[in-house]
């Protein structure tokens, strides 16, 4: 394995990066004194993922919550029990699948070389039958119906659901009851051998460990089969129209107050480098304007408008670009229209500049708190990662983003004609 | 790594407790204010940190006390109020990030000054809290109080202990009822705050790498409570008889049923086999090498989640499982075989490392988290134990299958509680 070491001199940490031959890489973050140490086995293979180039050229599409039912089946072995092995350990294993990727995930304090060993051979080895497929449709149901129960998360895919008519994003990432019934072995198998490929796939590691102990460990673990692996997945992504898909989405379940949120959708295409600095930009510009301490929180919240759940989020990648404003409030369209003028009055009047200057603060301050957390770490590192950003090189970002260019990429990013609304609340409202 | 603790007594009743790590980038404060659960008081507990957080004599808005905080390197202050046991704890927290890593030497005192002044010069108009903004808080509690039903997982919880505890203090919720809310006006609330700063018991707890010299002489200065004669809070009841179990059913919105069963543990955290439970609860349903996870969800498919977890304070033990409403009775039964399969010994060797090994593992982890270290810290002075993780790890090692299947003989079900859904007729 080839061996890279990068030093970020304002967090005072060190990142070992490592290259297999097979094109995996395998990445150590040093914690010195934490007890838990934590591996990461991802692939960049999530739920937005349906179609894609096979062998031969042709299109293959698969249904929904492919990503999400291959990773409840991962963990299925042909003797014994993962689970239980790993806790026999005092290692506890997980995964969660996300947009566009999948993660296998394990913490312990004792035994971590050889829990490392055995994350990394049972995501290679899958051990998938017709049976256990069948056996697993019945806990997948119950995921998704536990998740139907769950207002907040119906409101926020009621909202990209009004974004977008074709992207995936729009779709829940377990799929739905009828979508997992159409799921067999054998595409499940087809997209294993796809994307759970080394090119495609990284191992993250952070805690109080060696490093070259984690290479070598990795370098041993890996199969013959999975070295000669060399799919490079070819994904093909549906054309999304500039303009939303709804204006608005309304649906009943039985809440004790309206749930919304607002989105905005943003269809320009950015380099990767680019995507990454804007994000800053309208993450510091939408806390600057509706944060905590914004004036236009202080008055909605003193005339009831909202409450301490008001929030707003960016969320940016390869595939989709937009953001949201959530919370619950008694007048949600009322807001609607307020955020909309504040908006506009923004692009009009420009941002305060102290608040600009005290926001970026925030963030560097949160940030550095941030290291406090492996998971945290862990998180920003692999989500970043898909995006194709190194999380450790926010705080040079972050120094960079001028007043004006906050304000130029704000006037470009909101656009208030093509944004939604998305309500829950109970009958008779 | 915890490399050093250090407690003082600097006031009446106001214990300082020091610790030190050096491997975070912060430093973290935690106020804690200890008072007894009761209807009287609970919801005035919950309002009064809602009202803390709109503004202090210093920073008269929220904007400007906010805007204090982004100064602060983005320092987080929250102000809330737990439930432990049956006990009701009022939690100030403050996290910044050390000065090593900001260009701000005096960070730490000035977040002192700040949290003093939430607590102790909190925005008053002519020697009462704001009427105005009494009203818009009661409104967002009591919003807060309704939401509860709003997540069905939650609720269902929260049903089961409400019907199982109906009297005793602990079915009493966090932030109280409606009904007390409402009586709540700036004048009683007022009164009694300032009952809860002379009379309760407080701890204060610093986690961070300084000097403990610099910390306690910072806190000496500029943290500083009026006292009085301080209060006394009983230890919980937990000797209850359960005479005939309780069944409870609700029907709502939801799509999939919610079952919940609400046990006695019978065993103290003071008594001899307290570990022993808390394995016995591990073995049951501590995760997914647990036995109701691997016989209900892994063989049968009836269920996503299942799991079962104690409360140390109260000795009671949950069971919750999210399922198909016709499926209610095959899983009850199945819970109920697996409790006497380790009544009758069945547990194997692999099932007791492995519940000794999460158990010991989540105490030596404890010390990665400033936040979850303060709290167990807090949670064992509670107990009136001396922290002491080595000597709980080794008590742990050294339970064997007879004691865990001695603490299993001592469960009682008390009442189960079911979620299910509505059925709707068709109009057509």
């Amino acid at each position: 394995m080839k061996i890279n070491e990068i030093y970020y001199e304002k967090i005072n940490e060190k990142l070992y990066v490592g290259e297999h031959e097979s094109g995996l890489k395998v990445y150590v973050f040093q914690k010195k004194d934490f007890s838990k140490k934590h591996a990461y086995f991802m692939t960049e293979y999530g739920s937005v993922f349906n179609s894609f180039i096979g062998a031969n050229g042709e299109i293959i599409e698969k249904p929904l919550g492919i990503a999400h039912f291959l990773e409840h089946k991962i963990f299925e072995e042909s003797e014994g029990n993962i689970f239980e092995k790993f806790a026999l350990l005092g290692a506890n294993v997980n995964a969660y699948t996300k947009f566009e990727s999948t993660t296998y995930n394990f913490s312990t304090v004792d035994n971590f070389y050889k829990a490392l060993k055995l994350l990394i051979e049972f995501v290679q080895k899958p051990y998938i039958t017709e049976e256990n497929v069948e056996k697993e449709k019945g806990i997948i149901e119950q995921e998704i119906k536990m998740y139907l129960d769950d207002p907040d998360w119906k409101v926020y895919f009621n909202a990209l659901k009004a974004i977008y008519k074709n992207n995936e994003v729009r779709e829940d990432i377990a799929g739905s009851v009828e979508s997992i019934k159409e799921i067999t072995k054998d595409d499940l198998m087809e997209c294993y051998n796809y994307f759970y490929s080394p090119a495609n796939m990284i191992v993250f590691v952070i805690g109080d460990v060696d490093k070259d102990e984690v290479f070598d460990t990795v370098n041993n673990s890996l199969s013959e089969e999975f070295i000669a692996r060399k799919t490079v997945p070819k994904v093909i992504f549906k054309e999304e129209n500039k303009n939303v898909n709804l204006k608005e989405m309304h649906e009943y379940m039985d809440v004790s107050q309206a749930k919304f949120i607002f989105g905005f959708k943003d269809t320009r295409k950015y380099s990767v480098k680019e995507l990454y600095r804007r994000s800053f930009a309208i993450k510091i510009a939408i806390v600057s304007a509706f944060g905590v301490s914004s004036s236009f929180y202080n008055n909605s919240y003193v005339n009831g408008l909202i409450d301490e759940s008001f929030s707003s989020e960016h969320s940016f990648s390869k595939y989709y670009l937009h953001t949201i404003f959530g919370g619950e409030s008694d007048y949600p369209n009322e807001l609607y229209e307020k955020v909309l003028e504040e908006i506009n009055r923004i692009k009009k009047e420009g941002f305060d500049l102290e608040s600009l200057t005290r926001i970026k603060r925030k963030f560097t301050g949160r940030y550095i708190a941030s290291f406090n957390s492996l998971q945290s770490i862990a998180s920003l590192f692999t989500d970043y990662y898909i995006k194709g950003i190194n999380s450790f090189e926010y705080l040079d970002v972050l120094e960079n983003v001028s007043p004006d260019y906050i304000k130029e990429v704000f006037d470009d990013h909101f656009d208030t004609d093509n944004s939604v609304i998305s309500i829950i609340e109970s009958e008779g409202e | 790594m915890i490399n050093d603790i250090k407690i003082i007594e600097i006031d009446k009743n106001i214990k300082l407790h020091l610790i030190e790590s050096s491997k975070f980038k912060t430093d973290l404060i935690g106020i804690y204010i200890k008072r007894p659960l009761k209807e009287s008081e609970a919801s005035m507990n919950a309002v009064l940190t809602r009202m803390l957080e709109r503004g202090t004599m210093k920073y008269k808005t929220t904007k400007e006390f906010n805007e204090k905080l982004d100064d602060l390197y983005g320092a987080v202050l929250v102000s809330d109020v737990h439930k432990y046991g049956e006990k009701h704890v009022f939690q100030f927290k403050m996290q910044i990030p050390d000065k090593k890593y900001i260009d701000s030497e005096n960070i730490f005192e000035e977040s002192i000054e700040v949290l003093n002044d939430m607590i102790n010069n909190p925005l008053l108009i002519e020697g009462t809290f704001n009427e105005k903004f009494l009203k818009q808080e009661k409104k967002n509690l009591i919003q807060t109080i309704k939401s509860i039903k709003d997540d069905k997982v939650t609720y269902a919880i929260h049903r089961c202990i409400e019907n199982m505890c109906e009297n005793e203090p602990y079915r009493i919720s966090q932030n109280g009822s409606i009904e007390e809310v409402e009586k709540i006006n700036s004048k009683n609330l007022y009164e009694h705050y300032r009952k809860i700063l002379s009379t309760s018991p407080i701890d204060i707890c610093v986690i961070g790498d300084m000097e403990f010299d610099y910390i306690e002489k910072t806190i000496r200065k500029k943290l500083i409570f009026e006292r009085d004669e301080i209060i006394k809070i009983d230890r919980e009841k937990t000797d209850i008889k359960v005479n005939e179990v309780k069944i409870i059913e609700e029907e709502m919105d939801v799509t999939q049923g919610k079952l919940t069963l609400g046990y006695r543990t019978n065993i103290r955290y003071e008594d001899i086999n307290y570990e022993a439970s808390v394995l016995f609860a591990s073995i049951l349903g501590g995760g997914a090498s647990s036995k109701l996870f691997n016989e209900i969800r892994e063989e049968k498919s009836l269920c996503y989640y299942i799991y079962a977890k104690l409360e140390k304070f109260k000795s009671i033990m949950l069971i919750a499982a999210g399922i198909n409403s016709k499926d209610k009775e095959e899983v009850i039964e199945l819970i109920n075989n697996n409790i006497l399969k380790i009544q009758n010994g069945e547990i194997s060797d692999e099932e007791l490392e492995i519940a000794k090994k999460s158990m010991i593992s989540s105490l030596e982890a404890r010390s990665d988290y400033p936040n979850s270290f303060i709290n167990y810290y807090y949670d064992q002075t509670l107990t009136r134990k001396k922290i002491d993780i080595e000597k709980t790890i080794k008590k742990y090692q050294s339970i064997s299958i007879n004691e865990i299947v001695e603490a299993s003989k001592k469960i009682k079900l008390d009442t189960i509680h079911f979620i299910k859904e509505k059925v709707h007729l068709n109009e057509n």
